[in-house]
């Protein structure tokens, strides 16, 4: 897939040049405190509501007998999904060669990192008594999918946080040495470098170790999005009864997290000024990895609806009804249309491949896959076997409350706060590999 | 040399690591298990307990003069989760004689301090095509025998009994609600606030937690029909079995092959009901196995009525 | 206009017909319909029989003098209209006793007493009720003067396979053989009694037989609890009852003896079990000796003093 010459960077550079590129954001500006600032008081505002939902109870939020899980589980599916992208960018395409993930490769673990870390927090906030959390791992039975959840999510995270630091290490080594960082982050750099001296031995552990992860964290990977699947697949209700709900989320996963890089991608080049080495080459990579994924996503969309559109049984045509042309037509169309049909046809021109366009349709394919796990939570759930009466009509439909939203913005705000301090105080861009990609001596 | 040397040494530290992260697991789980321990043994402090009569009043008397059979909490848990030996209840219900007069559902709210929102049987005005009757439909929890809300629940809170009962454990329960998912009878309902007869924040509810009454309900939690597991160990039909005005109700244990009618307190043999009134189960293709039989509205002596619940029209 | 009226009249004619028929009389046989309570009806009576009514009759008659019975067919009716207050005592405490259609029997459910105390709370509505004289209460003297005493005991003919139920009368010190007494046998279930055949009659040795069902289930050793008693009002309540290993012995395995998704951890399916530790462990000992060799190489870069490293070669992360 890649050509000959690795393309990494735009121009010949030294290793002077590197850590000037590449370290040259690590800084305490005003902006970056007005930023995070800002998210402090959003995400103080967001746990208000939460603790206004522990006060009174789940009450609070639109939730009612029939529709049981509404946003946070929609919220929660998207969070795992988009983690997921960490698998495919390092492991995927990392096992198999290509070479224009380096610069994106760090990128997308900081971003599997953030979501699976803060993913276990949006479930808990949909817990009626989150004060009992430990009983799942006291009274923890094997046979529950939560279980199997809760075990491969942690174990992804670690396993995320592991292929974030290890690759790091040699840049912290060269880090560490530099004048214009902050003398606290440096100390940081020092610790954390672990006493990287560019040894052959230590080279080959971390050789070694990142192949032994990027192995290991193929089927863990898979595992944390098709046992989320099966938390839906495993009750018999329409929507959700289907086999093929495992590859079915995974293949969404991949086209949500490739979104989420390119727009991680886009705001970095722009605001710690990379275009030397987030190139249009890499847009154009990326853009071709997202047509990919999204065609098998498109092809797993059609297996699921059009299957059951031909049978029609009783429980099945109801919920398509309410999908195609009834309650949630809209929701429906725009995310398929919008989220996955036009990015689709808009991408295979070279043209919407650059990284302004690019960046537009990623956002529009982020939208369309946060509000695709709704339509795939919520209409399920208003449209059980037997039929819904003797209860108060907010029983019979969903609504979110502005609480339920502010508890639903809440682990975004914390995920976006995470990234920004990833990327702010650590070089996004690897550098030890960069440089030995570009033949330059880094001792 | 040097190097097989460095090799043994970073072997020997490896395992001597491994040995101090394996303690330190151990003593950690241990730690945890204790007060896990602690936590589960309550003692019973103050004089006076509140308690539900077989009516529905709430009485507050004397601990001293409560039964010495109504075991502290510990004891009620047990034997709420181990069940009744030798024994497997199971529901018929006559769909000729239902006319949704609603008194099954009132008397279960009532027992279990339920909103008029909240139900654990609920009466469904059901029509399978628009050419086939219509008919009022009595429906509790199934109690299955192959219960998928059981096989989903992460903490053991939800648990099917010998005697084929399927309960709720207040104590344990996170709210994670896959159980409310996993049900296709839609069987479950949640207290999404503070249950209705919740005393406040200031006060304290004496009442010992009893497994098969489901009392005090709580917040946060999951509650549904108990098959009033509390009045099968004293030979009292459910709450809504007896409450029946029109004869809708049998109930009775399949091991004995005798169910008891809650209207007229007849006994009949459960096999011979089954088969000479042709009896059928809820959605059986699922695998389910429900404990609850239903027999067809055949030669009704009423006509069936639509009617329209008022609280359709609400809010909650 | 002639042959409008008599459309008119047809039409009228056919209608009382069918309320005719829609309200099919219940009829009481004659030696039941003089029966009468053996007690005064005090107020305490009445409030007594006011609690078993709202227990048990409220939900389909309605309130006594309220009007609002149940809308069936046949109708319930209101206790306090005329269709009630005409009836004399026996008819009702036979319609009580033996019920019709939606009404239930309540022979088994309410004791001859309850069943009297309803009827002085349903009289106190009918103005012009008087109760007739207790003392008149006439008890039936076939089968026995007032006073005399009847016994009764079980047996279990097991080459038959029927239960027979012996009566015995006593008349001052004199047993004699009790013949043409109605017997009715039970089962004691969890919840009740289960009605075995019908009422049967002792013939002239005394003993009334019952066909016992060969696929009855008792305890595991085959026990099952009998109640015999006697069929009327004549005598009272009176009843024997036996414990008799004549039923089916039942062995009831445990349902949580099994293995199954539905159990708990510690019954969950072998397979399960295996692959989840198995699984957790593999991986996880892997993400700890990756741990352990970070430990090394930080030691490593301890140990070493600065040396040359051979930075020739490209070193391929991925």
């Amino acid at each position: 897939m890649s050509s000959e010459k690795v393309k990494n960077v735009a121009k010949p550079v030294d290793l002077e040049i590197l850590k000037r590129d590449l370290y040259g954001h690590i800084n305490l500006s005003t902006s970056f405190k007005a930023w995070m600032g800002f998210l402090t008081l959003l995400l103080g505002g967001c746990l208000f509501a939460y603790f206004i939902q522990l006060k009174n109870g789940l009450i609070v939020t639109g939730l009612r007998d029939y529709v049981s899980w509404g946003m946070y589980l929609s919220n929660f599916v998207f969070f795992v999904a988009s983690s997921l992208i960490g698998m495919l960018i390092s492991a995927v395409l990392g096992l198999v060669g290509i070479k224009w993930i380096t610069p994106i490769a760090r990128i997308a673990e900081i971003i599997a990192v953030a979501f699976s870390a803060v993913a276990g927090l949006v479930i808990v906030s949909d817990m009626g008594r989150p004060d009992r959390l430990l009983n799942v791992f006291i009274h923890g039975r094997f046979q529950s999918p939560i279980l199997w959840d809760v075990t491969v999510i942690t174990t992804y995270m670690v396993i995320s946080v592991l292929l974030l630091f290890i690759p790091l290490i040699p840049d912290l080594a060269i880090g560490k040495k530099l004048d214009n960082l902050p003398k606290w982050l440096k100390k940081v750099y020092s610790i954390l470098a672990l006493n990287f001296i560019d040894s052959p031995e230590q080279r080959k552990i971390i050789a070694s170790s990142i192949r032994t992860l990027l192995i290991l964290i193929v089927p863990v990977a898979l595992s944390i999005h098709t046992v989320t699947s099966w938390l839906f697949a495993v009750n018999s209700r329409p929507g959700w009864d289907s086999t093929i709900f495992g590859p079915y989320f995974v293949s969404g996963a991949f086209v949500a997290g490739s979104a989420c890089v390119i727009i991680a991608m886009y705001v970095f080049r722009n605001s710690y000024k990379l275009k030397d080495y987030l190139t249009d080459f890499h847009f154009n990579q990326m853009g071709k990895l997202l047509v990919l994924v999204a065609l098998v996503y498109l092809y797993f969309n059609i297996n699921e609806y059009l299957v059951p559109a031909y049978k029609m049984q009783k429980a099945e045509a109801h919920h398509l009804h309410e999908l195609f042309a009834g309650r949630y037509a809209v929701m429906f169309w725009l995310t398929q249309l919008g989220g996955l049909i036009l990015p689709i046809l808009l991408l295979l021109l070279p043209k919407m491949r650059k990284p302004k366009p690019i960046f537009v349709i990623a956002l529009a394919v982020l939208l369309g896959a946060w509000f695709k796990r709704f339509i795939i939570v919520v209409p399920t759930m208003e449209g059980p076997f037997l039929p819904i009466q003797h209860v108060p009509h907010n029983y019979m439909f969903y609504s979110p409350t502005l609480i339920e939203t502010a508890v639903t913005i809440a682990p975004i705000v914390m995920v976006v706060m995470i990234v920004s301090v990833l990327a702010k105080f650590l070089p996004i861009i690897p550098v030890y590999e960069t440089a030995h990609e570009n033949g330059i001596v880094t001792k | 040399m040097a190097e097989d040397q460095n090799t043994t040494n970073s072997r020997r530290s490896f395992f001597e690591k491994l040995g101090l992260a394996g303690a330190g697991v151990v003593a950690g789980s241990l730690a945890m298990y204790e007060a896990y321990q602690y936590e589960q043994i309550k003692k019973t402090e103050g004089k006076k307990v509140k308690l539900l009569t077989a009516d529905g009043r709430l009485v507050e008397i004397d601990e001293a003069h409560v039964q010495s059979h109504t075991e502290d909490t510990s004891n009620l848990q047990e034997r709420g989760r181990v069940g009744m030996e030798g024994k497997r209840f199971v529901m018929v219900v006559d769909l000729a004689k239902c006319r949704n007069a609603r008194k099954c559902v009132s008397s279960c709210q009532n027992a279990h301090e339920l909103r008029p929102e909240q139900y654990h049987m609920n009466v469904l005005q059901m029509q399978e095509s628009p050419n086939t009757a219509a008919y009022n439909m009595p429906k509790p929890c199934q109690h299955c025998d192959n219960p998928p809300c059981v096989s989903v629940c992460p903490v053991d809170a939800t648990f099917k009994r010998q005697d084929g009962i399927v309960l709720i454990d207040n104590e344990r329960c996170i709210g994670c609600r896959f159980c409310m998912a996993a049900c296709p009878y839609n069987a479950r309902i949640f207290h999404w606030q503070e249950p209705k007869n919740a005393l406040g924040e200031s006060k304290v509810d004496e009442r010992k937690y009893d497994v098969e009454l489901n009392v005090p309900q709580k917040k946060g939690t999951i509650s549904k029909c108990l098959f009033s597991a509390d009045r099968l160990r004293e030979g009292k039909l459910p709450y809504c079995v007896e409450a029946c005005p029109n004869g809708v109700y049998y109930f009775g244990d399949e091991v004995e092959d005798s169910v008891t009618n809650g209207t007229t307190k007849e006994t009949v043999r459960l096999s011979k009901l089954l088969k000479d009134n042709s009896a059928f189960q809820l959605m059986p293709e699922l695998g389910t196995k429900p404990r609850v039989y239903y027999l067809p509205a055949k030669n009704r002596l009423f006509p069936f009525e639509k009617t329209e619940d008022p609280i359709e029209k609400t809010n909650v | 206009m002639k042959q409008r009226l008599l459309l008119a009249l047809i039409t009228l004619i056919l209608l009382d017909f069918q309320v005719a028929k829609s309200q099919t009389p219940w009829d009481v046989p004659p030696e039941k319909t003089t029966k009468i309570a053996s007690f005064k009806f005090t107020d305490e009576v009445r409030k007594d029989g006011e609690v078993i009514y709202k227990k048990n009759c409220v939900s389909c008659h309605g309130g006594i003098g309220v009007a609002n019975f149940q809308p069936l067919v046949p109708s319930p009716g209101d206790p306090a209209t005329e269709k009630f207050s005409k009836q004399t005592d026996g008819d009702l405490f036979y319609k009580i006793t033996t019920g019709r259609m939606l009404m239930p029997t309540f022979k088994d459910i309410l004791t001859e007493e309850e069943r009297w105390k309803v009827i002085a709370y349903v009289r106190s509505f009918h103005k012009d009720y008087v109760q007739p004289n207790p003392d008149k209460a006439v008890a039936d003297t076939t089968g026995g003067a007032k006073g005399t005493k009847v016994k009764l005991s079980i047996n279990f003919n097991s080459e038959r396979k029927t239960v027979e139920v012996i009566a015995t009368s006593e008349d001052k010190g004199v047993k004699t053989m009790a013949a043409g007494v109605d017997i009715v046998l039970f089962v004691k279930r969890h919840f009740g009694k289960l009605k075995i055949d019908e009422t049967k009659t002792t013939n002239a040795s005394g003993v009334a037989v019952f066909p016992f069902p060969t696929d009855l289930p008792g305890d595991k050793d085959g026990n099952v609890e009998l109640i015999a008693k006697i069929d009327n009002d004549k005598f009272g309540e009176v009843f024997t009852e036996a414990k008799m290993p004549i039923a089916t012995p039942t062995q009831v395995t445990s349902l949580l003896e099994q293995r199954a998704m539905w159990g708990v951890r510690s019954k969950a399916p072998i397979w399960l079990i295996l692959s989840y530790l198995g699984a957790v462990g593999i991986v996880w000992l892997v993400i700890f000796i990756i741990i352990g060799k970070l430990k090394k190489l930080h030691e490593l870069g301890s140990k070493k003093t600065t040396q040359e490293s051979d930075t020739s070669i490209p070193t391929n992360h991925h």
